[in-house]
């Protein structure tokens, strides 16, 4: 059982609070995903997946198998929930097919997935803040809670099964036959952390007519090299150097050293949610399945917008096909579209985890959006004065890392002692040695793109070794990663509690 | 066919990446089938080929070449810090069986015998029961003028260590946010997940505890929780068979175990309290932990250091589990979290709150919170 080592370290094991719920369990997962006994599994089940690979279906009915024994591997209720989930996506997809875009069929979609958010996610959190405003109002009510566990990958296929049943009553595809839809919501790279799957794209390749293939092998195992890199190497360290035993208790670091600690949590958080996609990526092509692609150099952004055209990518598009531009987008005015903005954010927080953090994080990515969207009013786009596109990386880099305070705190409680011991900032403060590393993370953002040019011909260049010989420079490679990292691999390939 | 070669490629490039692993970290890896299966784990035959332990060599070498290049480049650049760099390098721990030599750092415990052996060996203790709320020993009644209910107590300039596993990780923050908000006390919090007494090749608590008393001497308290990875059989060596968990074999190098951080402390003046887990969910973990805190218990009375039990902050009377906890509205809040072994954030306080109800900080004054 791997538990989580603390709160969010992106999330891995069990939360020590229920805040940053998606995040804990994230790494949970990611660390049984990169265990040596997954590896070892895999491999076994790499060889007669392929040596199947005469029939795609006796290859699908293997997928789907080692979805539900992963799902099991957790816990049968979770396997449970997934079976009847999906037997009542495959009804919906029916009655959706023989009345198409009718309001109860979207009706009865709607029921389906905010009922199961609110069973398994989110009846705590709306009960107690309910019972709060009645108690504050005078009225003691006590409200019923049903106390479920959250199943795992919840979150991802109950989006998978949004866009499969929106694309049904949208007359874009047929429904699908039950082992089909079984599989595309179990699959189980995706199903743990995403990314965001839509039903044309996957169902695709499940159903593909031709013979399947390992998608760009050499590719797919550097990826997963590099999820090595990110999640072992950078990641790990930057938790427990500058991010974790900060943000538990501000009070005792200086205003820098709390500064230091957000852009930490910055990055520490795109290498790990990013390493984990690059590891999902490598394993569906190892399969012969494309995911979608989730991150672009996301710190490369010049503004909000582009930020979120670039981080969780699949999670963005969602957002924007499904909430935002069912509330009516941009249609109905300025002021209408940016609140439609305002609430489409506002769910992508509370689909991130069910707590009063995560609601402002949202909200502030909201109003960052509506505040650029009326900059470009006043400010022509794009700017040609000089530094101009430096300092717009950097001002939405500062914006984006003063949001993740919320999202890494516990409590807001937390998250206000961090923005008010930031608040100590003193010039003479920067002149120190945590000064420097600031400098030196700003001046790392600053070069990001130019660095990130140099990191893609490497990794293409890596790509092109011939294939006889690839496997040597990568696992030297791999285990120098692991022998520079703080505690071998004992330290973080984490055992119990 | 092509798909198949296809395969084939790749799946010999899995093959030779996974062997060039296992090859370079064999060694740490078996330490970590050791931790999680709670076996020895060498390969039957390769194990002792001389070409595979040459993997495992060039990695300890590498790691050896490392430690001493880092060393050396600290000790060029601190030259005054030469003396302890070495100090704390070179730190022995109590030998399995030698004889606690009494020396009564601690002022206040005149009151007491002479502590001599703390080990004792009881074959097969039985599961102490350890629901009931700590009571006082007569002998530090008379220690300071502390106030009702504290054991222990600190002053302005002294700092706190934690000690232990995920279940100190979640109690530890709150503690460390009180005792600096409220009394501007500092703490050095260590607590690792996955860690506890029975794996010290996993990683080793007594000589952390050793080498972080050493360096920071500003510690006068140490608070200690841990328990939940170590009721299982544990290994004694390379090549020996496991200790199985609560043979006698066992009970006396856990103990001694626990003797040499208690050592460590009585050391170098510090005084300790030892928190033991509370009751889980699973009945056969929750037995071991009563039985664990019975260790602890025991070890840290014979040291005169202090002893508390989770389960009264939880609310346990017994050796009974329960999620949650009746508060005095009436309601029903939730303490654990869904694995039945991990605290909520109520739980955590509920435990950090019990743990400074033993402290006294004479001459500080309570600030805000």
């Amino acid at each position: 059982m791997a538990l989580c080592h603390n709160r969010a370290r992106f999330t891995p094991r069990v939360s020590r609070g229920e805040a940053s719920y998606f995040c804990c369990h994230v790494m949970d997962y990611v660390v049984s995903f990169l265990s040596i006994e997954f590896g070892l599994c895999f491999t076994l089940f790499f060889i007669v997946y392929w040596s199947l690979c005469w029939s795609v279906r006796l290859q699908n009915v293997l997928l789907l198998a080692a979805s539900y024994a992963l799902v099991a591997s957790f816990s049968f209720n979770s396997l449970y929930i997934l079976l009847g989930y999906s037997a009542l996506v495959y009804l919906l997809g029916l009655v959706g097919e023989r009345y198409p875009g009718r309001r109860f069929s979207y009706l009865l979609v709607l029921l389906l997935v905010l009922g199961c958010f609110y069973l398994f996610k989110y009846q705590e959190f709306f009960v107690g803040g309910v019972q709060g405003a009645l108690a504050s109002a005078g009225l003691d009510v006590s409200l019923p809670v049903l106390e479920v566990l959250v199943p795992i990958g919840l979150s991802f296929y109950a989006f998978h099964s949004v866009s499969y049943l929106v694309s049904i009553n949208r007359r874009e595809m047929p429904s699908a036959s039950p082992f089909d839809l079984a599989l595309y919501l179990a699959f189980f790279p995706s199903l743990i952390a995403g990314p965001v799957n839509r039903a044309s794209h996957m169902l695709a390749q499940i159903r593909t007519s031709g013979i399947r293939e390992v998608l760009e092998p050499q590719r797919a195992l550097g990826l997963i090299a590099l999820a090595v890199v990110k999640l072992f190497f950078c990641s790990a360290w930057l938790a427990s150097e500058w991010v974790d035993p900060v943000f538990e208790t501000p009070g005792s670091y200086s205003p820098e050293q709390i500064l230091l600690s957000v852009y930490g949590y910055s990055f520490l958080i795109y290498f790990n949610f990013s390493g984990y996609t690059n590891l999902v990526t490598g394993i569906a092509l190892l399969l012969g399945f494309r995911l979608p692609e989730n991150f672009n150099a996301p710190y490369a952004a010049h503004n909000l917008k582009e930020f979120w055209g670039r981080w969780h990518i699949s999670l963005s598009l969602f957002i924007r096909d499904y909430v935002y531009i069912p509330l009516g987008g941009n249609r109905q005015g300025v002021w209408r579209g940016n609140l439609n903005m305002l609430l489409a954010m506002l769910v992508s927080g509370l689909w991130h985890g069910a707590s009063i953090n995560f609601i402002i994080w949202g909200a502030l990515h909201g109003i960052g959006l509506a505040l650029y969207k009326a900059s470009t009013y006043i400010l022509p786009q794009p700017m040609r004065w000089p530094g101009a596109g430096l300092a717009a990386r950097l001002l939405t880099f500062h914006y984006v890392a003063f949001a993740w305070i919320f999202f890494r705190s516990a409590s807001l409680d937390e998250a206000v002692d961090m923005l008010a011991g930031i608040g100590g900032l003193s010039l003479d403060g920067l002149f120190s040695s945590t000064g420097l590393l600031l400098l030196v993370s700003v001046l790392y953002v600053a070069v990001y793109p130019q660095l990130l040019v140099l990191l893609r011909q490497f990794f293409a260049a890596t790509t092109r070794l011939p294939w006889q010989l690839y496997p040597i420079p990568l696992g030297l490679f791999v285990s120098l990663v692991i022998f520079a990292s703080q505690s071998g691999v004992p330290g973080f390939i984490y055992a119990s509690f | 066919m092509s798909s198949q070669a296809g395969a084939a490629k790749a799946l010999y490039a899995i093959v030779i990446t996974t062997l060039l692993l296992f090859w370079l970290n064999q060694d740490s890896i078996s330490l970590y089938c050791q931790q999680k299966y709670h076996q020895s784990c060498e390969l039957p035959v390769l194990g002792q080929s001389p070409a595979w332990r040459l993997g495992g060599n060039l990695t300890h070498a590498l790691g050896d070449a490392r430690d001493s290049f880092v060393d050396s480049l600290e000790k060029r650049n601190e030259p005054v810090l030469v003396a302890k760099v070495e100090a704390s390098d070179t730190v022995e721990l109590p030998a399995p069986t030698r004889v606690v030599p009494v020396h009564l750092g601690k002022p206040p415990a005149t009151a007491q015998v002479a502590v001599s052996k703390p080990v004792v060996v009881q074959v097969a203790a039985p599961a102490a029961p350890v629901a009931a709320p700590v009571t006082q020993p007569a002998a530090q009644v008379a220690q300071a003028p502390l106030q009702a209910g504290t054991v222990v107590s600190l002053a302005a300039g002294d700092e706190v260590f934690l000690v232990g596993d995920s279940l100190m990780q979640g109690v530890a923050p709150h503690l460390a946010n009180s005792l600096r908000k409220r009394y501007q006390i500092k703490s050095v919090n260590l607590s690792k997940q996955s860690t506890g007494l029975a794996y010290p090749g996993f990683f080793n608590w007594p000589q952390t505890v050793a080498k972080t008393l050493e360096s920071e001497p500003n510690i006068r308290l140490m608070v200690i929780f841990l328990g939940p990875n170590d009721p299982w059989d544990m290994p004694q060596g390379k090549g020996k068979p496991f200790l199985r968990f609560k043979s006698p074999e066992w009970e006396v190098t856990y103990r001694q175990r626990i003797d040499s951080i208690l050592d460590q402390a009585r050391a170098h003046n510090v005084q300790v309290i030892w928190v033991g887990p509370p009751n889980m969910q699973k009945p056969k973990l929750s037995t071991a932990m009563a039985y664990l805190s019975g260790l602890y218990e025991q070890q840290t009375g014979l040291y005169q250091q202090h002893y508390v039990s989770a389960n009264p902050a939880l609310g346990y009377n017994d050796d009974s589990f329960s999620a949650t906890l009746q508060n005095s509205q009436g309601k029903r809040i939730k303490t654990r979290v869904d694995d039945g072994i991990h605290f909520t954030t109520t739980g955590q306080k509920l435990i950090s709150e019990r743990i400074l109800s033993m402290i006294a900080f004479p001459g500080l004054t309570v600030t805000g919170h």
